[in-house]
């Protein structure tokens, strides 16, 4: 197992560096001077061309991905000339606000969405289960933002029951905090809770229709047990696939929904970092999500495989 | 929604000034009384002065609340505003988001005045200007003392620190604060005497005094903390910097030690609000008071809940042709496309929400040389004059251009209607968008081939006519966006000079509009809008002012923000 874990961690690299590849290449090809954008249109030439010399962007563009990765193998991500931060200072900073939404939104999807798909297996065929089909088949198609916007609408300005946006102050206690979160995770958790549901329900109505749960009801176990202990068991695996692609989403789902939210997180952090043609910054946010992203889809696999010992790291 | 009372008062300087919405139709009441100004009760209250209609003669601000009752001191005054003030270093800040916050933290030599028309005495007590202009002697408030910092503790202000920070702000300053070509050095005469002097004399000169680029500023503090001083400034202002959250919010705290009118408020909190409609939600639950530079359909929202106040901006939105290289080197065609256009309709077109209003000529409103007659000098929608004249000028089946812009919805709107328009004329227009920074860097020195027909923008400057006609006219600038037509002429140049180095405003003036006659009958290009500064402005909110060049004033001379509790 271990040796198992080492041998994914080492493959992470080749994956990274294509990574580090395509983002240098791609944000050298947005359009624009990232020393303009700086220092502003009535900047002096001189001006430009310091910042440049200083941002080595007067070098050619393979010596500028050598120093490049040069500074990433030093562990250097670079300094964001937008920010005037380390690029690394700041994303540590960021990050933790982005993960506890994602997560948060995640654990809401999870456990609503499981619920609800057990619901609708059960009663498969039901109105119960047409409602709840329907539901998910909204919360999929529906957009984030749009989304947010009818919630804020209804919840803080006609009911004023939760705030309109920010992330709350820890020194006004843990319930300002959890109160400013309710409205952004939920909108995040629409579409990962949706999928959950319509996973677990096609599972679900398989394991159920299968002769071992035939066989448990014929010995008269009490049906919760037959669904939530035997059943549930064995429909889980596919879920743990989904919500692997799912964290991916909801991380991407969580940059637009930070913005409509004023949530300083990743999101808002990228978005300025793209406007402002601050190279090291983007080329460093980049970084950190694919490592997040390889590292996440490598917990799953081997949750996979304590779930079903069958699947052999492959 | 409550009903509210926004009560604009337009102060003495202005005489003739039409006060109506800047987009909400053609209401307009003429005001000639020096203060009350009028008073509107309505649920969708927008107070605006009219530059398009015949005065031309804009009123510089707003101010807004109940002028009657007692001020009530306490609160935080929460702002939000669409994006993260960066570094707040006097000599290092670049937009509006860092000026917004400073303004309340640093204090200048000479502060903008509320009509936005002239500079008054700020820090400084009385000055003179020599005969020559090269010389400026000046006296400081000797009650000024430095906010708390990490290397100085109340301090007092003295001329060492002027001379420190006005050479700094020229030596380090990105973007010019301090005309530092022609300003030389401060010298130190006592602690609170000093003289300002100048390789040359500029007009200009005090304007920049008053631009919080030029901000006084502690030598300990500034060097204290090298880099990170953007994030931790400290200043002599009313309020003091107390946290910088990134991309979150900035705090200010009353500064105990200020030595004019304490404020009213406890504090004030700029918030980072992206979306302007997230903005005006937050501003009907109240969480937040004034919502700044909102955009798009919030503002009609805004309008529609009766807390919107929008003010034209100074700065002028203008289409600009190549005057060097293509068809449009020719005047004559010029004259035929400016013809062409309906303008009115344009405007009106583009700025939907009232976000905008008609302009007329490369120089703002605001300032005190522009001259209202001035606007006969563009021609008048014609379009089968505008034919004829092609023909005239050797198209008579028109000819292929193009126009460069910025991706925004209300240039993009704006080229819309210029290829419609043209196009009634044979003159088939490509539209080429593009990032700002893209689009500048297509755009510099396009004088010199005929690839970029005509560019649009908007340009910026505080009243003086030199932020506008030097930019617009001198050979000087034609290296940079706003000449980037290529308008060079040596007879005008001189007179530019020669009207910088004057200090006398009447002097000024006449020389300035003989440069206006000049270049608007060579059809540069259309000087069509100034776009509206949009609040957002919550009913506790009281004594705000909102200013053509939409500066957050929390406590000035002339204003004292407090809420209602």
């Amino acid at each position: 197992m271990v040796k198992l874990i080492l041998k994914r961690i080492l493959q992470m690299i080749p994956t990274l560096l294509i990574v580090v590849t395509i983002t240098f290449c791609l944000t050298r090809m947005l359009p624009g001077d990232p020393a303009v954008a700086i220092l502003g249109i009535e900047a002096t030439d001189e001006d430009i061309a310091a910042l440049r010399e200083e941002m080595n962007l007067d070098k050619s563009l393979p010596e500028q991905y050598v120093l490049y990765l040069d500074d990433l193998a030093h562990g250097d991500f670079g300094y964001s000339y937008s920010y005037r931060q380390d690029v690394l200072g700041l994303i540590i900073s960021r990050i933790p606000n982005t993960i506890s939404l994602t997560l948060v939104a995640l654990a809401i999807a999870a456990i609503i969405g499981t619920a609800a798909g057990i619901i609708a297996a059960v009663k498969q065929n039901t109105i119960v289960d047409y409602i709840v089909m329907l539901l998910a088949l909204v919360g999929v198609s529906m957009p984030n933002f749009w989304l947010a916007l009818m919630l804020v609408l209804k919840f803080s300005v006609e009911m004023n029951l939760l705030p309109v946006m920010g992330m709350g102050d820890m020194s006004k206690g843990i319930g300002d905090v959890v109160i400013h979160m309710i409205l952004p995770c939920v909108c995040l958790a629409s579409t990962p809770m949706a999928t959950f549901a319509r996973t677990i329900r096609s599972s679900m109505v398989e394991t159920l229709s299968s002769d071992y749960v035939r066989c448990l009801r014929a010995r008269g176990v009490r049906e919760w047990k037959v669904i939530c202990l035997h059943s549930l068991k064995n429909a889980l695996p596919p879920l743990v696939t989904v919500l692997g692609l799912q964290i991916a989403g909801t991380f991407t789902g969580a940059i637009i929904t930070e913005g409509i939210f004023s949530w300083p997180g990743m999101g808002t952090m990228i978005n300025t970092a793209i406007n402002n043609r601050d190279y090291s910054l983007i080329q460093g946010a980049v970084l950190f999500s694919a490592i997040m992203f390889v590292f996440c889809n490598m917990l799953v696999d081997i949750a996979y495989m304590i779930l079903n010992p069958k699947v052999k790291g492959a | 929604m409550k009903k509210r009372r926004l009560v604009a008062l337009a102060t003495a300087a202005v005489m003739t000034l039409s006060l109506a919405a800047c987009g909400g139709g053609g209401s307009s009441t003429t005001d000639t009384t020096a203060a009350g100004g009028a008073a509107e009760e309505s649920s969708g209250a927008v107070m605006t002065p009219d530059a398009g209609a015949e005065g031309q003669t804009l009123a510089g601000s707003i101010k807004i609340g109940d002028t009657e009752a007692e001020p009530v001191d306490g609160g935080t005054l929460v702002v939000s505003m669409p994006s993260a003030p960066r570094t707040m270093d006097p000599a290092q800040y670049t937009t509006v988001y860092e000026s917004a916050v400073m303004n309340s933290v640093l204090d200048t030599l000479f502060v903008w005045n509320e009509d936005y028309t002239d500079v008054i005495p700020n820090l400084v007590t009385d000055y003179t200007i020599s005969d020559d202009g090269l010389s400026y002697n000046m006296t400081l408030r000797d009650d000024v003392y430095f906010q708390d910092g990490q290397y100085v503790k109340g301090r007092k202000m003295t001329s060492e620190d002027v001379k420190y920070s006005l050479e700094r702000s020229k030596e380090e300053s990105p973007t010019d604060r301090v005309c530092r070509d022609f300003f030389d050095y401060v010298e130190v005469v006592s602690d609170t005497e000093f003289i300002i002097h100048m390789t040359s004399p500029a007009g200009p000169f005090l304007n920049q005094l008053a631009e919080v680029g030029a901000a006084i500023v502690p030598k300990e503090e500034v060097e204290g903390w090298g880099d990170e001083f953007g994030s931790h400034i400290v200043g002599s202002g009313p309020f003091t910097l107390e946290e910088v959250v990134t991309d979150e919010k900035v705090v200010l705290k009353k500064n105990p030690n200020y030595w004019g009118e304490a404020p009213h408020v406890d504090g004030v909190e700029f918030r980072i609000v992206t979306d302007s409609n997230q903005a005006i939600n937050a501003v009907q639950t109240g969480e937040v008071d004034i919502a700044m530079y909102l955009q798009g359909e919030a503002i009609k929202r805004a309008q529609d809940a009766g807390m919107l106040l929008q003010i034209p901006g100074s700065g002028i939105t203008y289409m600009r042709f190549n005057l060097q290289q293509g068809p449009t080197a020719d005047p004559k065609v010029r004259e035929a496309l400016t013809m062409a256009v309906d303008v009115d309709s344009m405007v009106a077109g583009i700025y939907q929400y009232g976000e905008g209003t008609r302009a007329y000529q490369p120089l703002t409103a605001y300032s005190w040389a522009y001259k209202a007659e001035n606007n006969d000098l563009v021609p008048a929608y014609d379009p089968e004059g505008a034919k004829a004249l092609l023909a005239e000028a050797g198209y008579p089946d028109g000819f292929d251009m193009t126009l460069y812009i910025s991706s925004s919805s209300s240039r993009e709107k704006m080229a819309q209607m210029l290829q419609y328009y043209w196009g009634e004329i044979g003159v088939n227009l490509e539209i080429v968008t593009s990032t700002m920074a893209e689009w500048s860097a297509s755009v510099v020195d396009s004088w010199q081939s005929d690839v970029v027909n005509s560019y649009a923008v908007s340009w910026n400057s505080n009243p003086d006519p030199y932020g506008y006609l030097d930019k617009f006219f001198n050979t000087q600038t034609i290296h940079a966006s706003s000449n980037a037509g290529g308008y060079s002429n040596e007879e005008i140049d001189a007179k530019l000079v020669e009207a910088f180095s004057l200090t006398d405003q009447e002097e000024r003036t006449a020389i300035y509009d003989e440069i206006m006659k000049q270049v608007m009958g060579e059809y540069t290009g259309l000087y069509y809008a100034y776009e509206c500064r949009n609040w957002a402005v919550s009913d506790r909110v009281n004594d705000a002012v909102l200013r053509a060049d939409s500066q957050m004033l929390v406590t000035t001379p002339f204003n004292n923000i407090w809420l209602a509790q």
